[in-house]
């Protein structure tokens, strides 16, 4: 059974290629627009085995969505990916504190992501 | 004193001069990046009135605006210009607290023919709203555009891509090896079943010739007893013949008493002639029958088994290049599946990259909310300078662009904004360090 991969983004450009190569690549996948939404998506019974979320987005950013995400029970250790333009060493470590996994710089190579993504998630 | 130390001496500091002016040459770079030379020239009047106002790069500046000035109002470059600001008469030295000051009536009118003059200014600063506010909007739509591209190319990339997969299943599902091999059974099956009932016919066919061989052989033999018996009789004949002729001299030796044994005599010489006869004509028929059998035999024997076993040959030689025909079409077909196949593997490698190249319209889409929001504090600033002149404060209040511009810095999102930053407001070129593109915590 295919892994489902969520990916959070306010951008639906970003979405649609993140989509389109997870998919290629055999992934399922559960889209979100907004931290928000995928913390309701997740609290709504969405198990899926990694999320990979944009940094900048509007009320609720990528690190504070991570920091929500680590509170729901059992999602202490599922990978969760920053994925962003931004590169400030500052923000890494901000995300690490919060819990992320680790730290993608956009616009990021597809064999590369996916490189990661089956390091990361047992069986994918 | 110049205008320069007019500002100086009016507590502008060194920061706020050199910092507008970084502003303005940003912006320039970035209108200019965006939209071209066309907007370049107003981008170019704008920043040297930002400039202007604030104090840096005061002489080239002032004389461009001088010009444009002069330009617009149709004033000769030669020609006196009696508001001319050049030909403003000193203002006094504002280092001095304005209460310890002695105001003169002719120090008060330069100050207010100053604040006139410096007012119609920023009034004229505000004209390049609307241009910050088409600047603006066509950054936008340059952004959506982009958006509604990738979204299109990204789109028509997954029908592609979702086509080749359709095909590729197609071609996997019809030939696939249970069925070419279910297709080449059944074939061979069918040709096996062609092969046997061929095989059958010839036995059949031949053992069909043997036994009428053996009729016509057995009527042959038949006939060849039937002859030797013809031969018995004309040998009967014959001797009766014989023994006619014998029956008719004795009856002649024995005169009258014989005459009527002359008689017989004669008709069984005449009966021995027409066996003899009789004899001959059935060994002529039976000589007509044997040649009769003798060319069936040869017809059916040599003719027609030759002609049905060629004919036969052939079929089977057909049955077995049809095989053929079948295996190198099975082949042919599994290699054409193994090329598509091959294809659409080095196919999917380019789709999966330009899927994610679609990357660089978030990235664009990022830099261009920068490009806005530059002309937002481009445009805040104009206010800053409006309010600032008609402040209770006096006219002449350093501008705070220094926090905006540390605002803008920490909004920035990429090195490379950080970078170009710097490089403009700083006039320095230490690259950010980027770090690993992907670091796993």
């Amino acid at each position: 059974m295919a892994k489902t991969i969520m990916i959070v983004d306010d951008s639906p450009t970003m979405l649609m290629s993140l989509d389109g190569m997870l998919s290629k690549a055999g992934f399922a996948v559960n889209q979100a627009k907004s931290g928000e939404e995928a913390l309701a998506s997740l609290r709504g019974g969405a198990r899926p085995s990694m999320v990979i979320t944009d940094l900048n987005m509007g009320a609720m950013d990528g690190i504070e969505l991570i920091r929500s995400v680590r509170k729901l029970p059992g999602y202490q250790f599922v990978p969760m990916l920053m994925l962003s333009t931004e590169s400030q060493q500052a923000k890494r470590h901000e995300a690490k504190a919060a819990g992320a996994t680790g730290w993608i710089v956009k616009p990021v190579d597809p064999a590369a992501l996916l490189q990661v993504i089956r390091q990361l998630v047992p069986g994918a | 004193m110049s205008v320069a130390a007019l500002l100086i001496g009016s507590r502008v500091t060194v920061p706020a001069v050199i910092v507008p002016a970084m502003v303005a040459s940003l912006a320039v770079a970035a209108v200019r990046a965006a939209f071209g030379d066309a907007v370049e020239e107003l981008a170019v009047s704008l920043a040297v009135t930002l400039a202007v106002t604030t104090g840096a790069t005061l002489a080239a500046a002032w004389a461009v605006a001088r010009a444009s000035d002069r330009r617009r109002r149709g004033v000769p470059a030669d020609a006196p210009d009696p508001t001319d600001l050049a030909e403003l008469p000193e203002l006094p030295d504002r280092s001095v607290p304005a209460t310890a000051a002695a105001t003169t009536g002719g120090e008060a009118s330069a100050d207010q023919d100053w604040h006139g003059r410096l007012t119609r200014l920023v009034d004229e600063i505000a004209v390049y709203r609307p241009v910050l506010e088409v600047i603006r909007r066509e950054a936008s739509e340059v952004s959506e555009d982009t958006e509604q591209a990738a979204t299109s190319i990204v789109s028509g990339l997954q029908t592609v891509d979702r086509e080749i997969g359709e095909l590729l299943g197609f071609l996997d599902r019809s030939s696939s090896n249970e069925k070419v091999v279910e297709i080449v059974d059944r074939t061979e099956r069918s040709l096996a079943g062609s092969r046997r009932l061929i095989h059958d016919f010839l036995g059949r066919r031949n053992a069909d010739i043997e036994d009428s061989r053996n009729r016509l052989v057995a009527i042959a033999t038949v006939t060849d007893e039937v002859g030797a018996a013809v031969q018995n009789i004309r040998t009967i004949a014959r001797q009766t013949n014989v023994l006619a002729l014998n029956a008719t001299i004795e009856a002649a030796r024995a005169g009258e008493a014989g005459k009527g044994f002359a008689v017989v005599a004669r008709e069984v010489k005449e009966l021995s002639h027409q066996s003899e006869a009789t004899a001959t004509e059935i060994d002529r028929r039976l000589d007509d029958l044997r040649k009769a059998v003798g060319a069936s035999l040869s017809v059916l024997v040599e003719d027609r088994i030759e002609s049905e076993r060629a004919a036969l040959g052939t079929i089977a030689t057909a049955i077995s290049e049809l095989t053929e025909s079948l295996e190198r079409l099975v082949t042919h077909q599994r290699e054409v599946l193994a090329k598509v196949v091959d294809e659409s593997t080095r196919l999917a490698g380019p789709i999966m990259t330009l899927i994610g190249s679609i990357q660089f319209q978030d990235c664009t889409r990022q830099r261009l909310q920068h490009v806005t929001r530059l002309t937002e504090v481009v445009d805040e600033h104009v206010s800053d300078m409006r309010r600032v002149l008609d402040g209770p404060d006096g006219w002449i209040d350093p501008v705070d662009l220094t926090g905006r511009l540390d605002e803008l810095m920490a909004g920035y999102v990429m090195a490379s904004q950080r970078n170009t930053h710097r490089e403009v407001f700083e006039s320095r070129s230490r690259q950010e360090d980027v770090g690993a593109r992907i670091e796993l915590f």
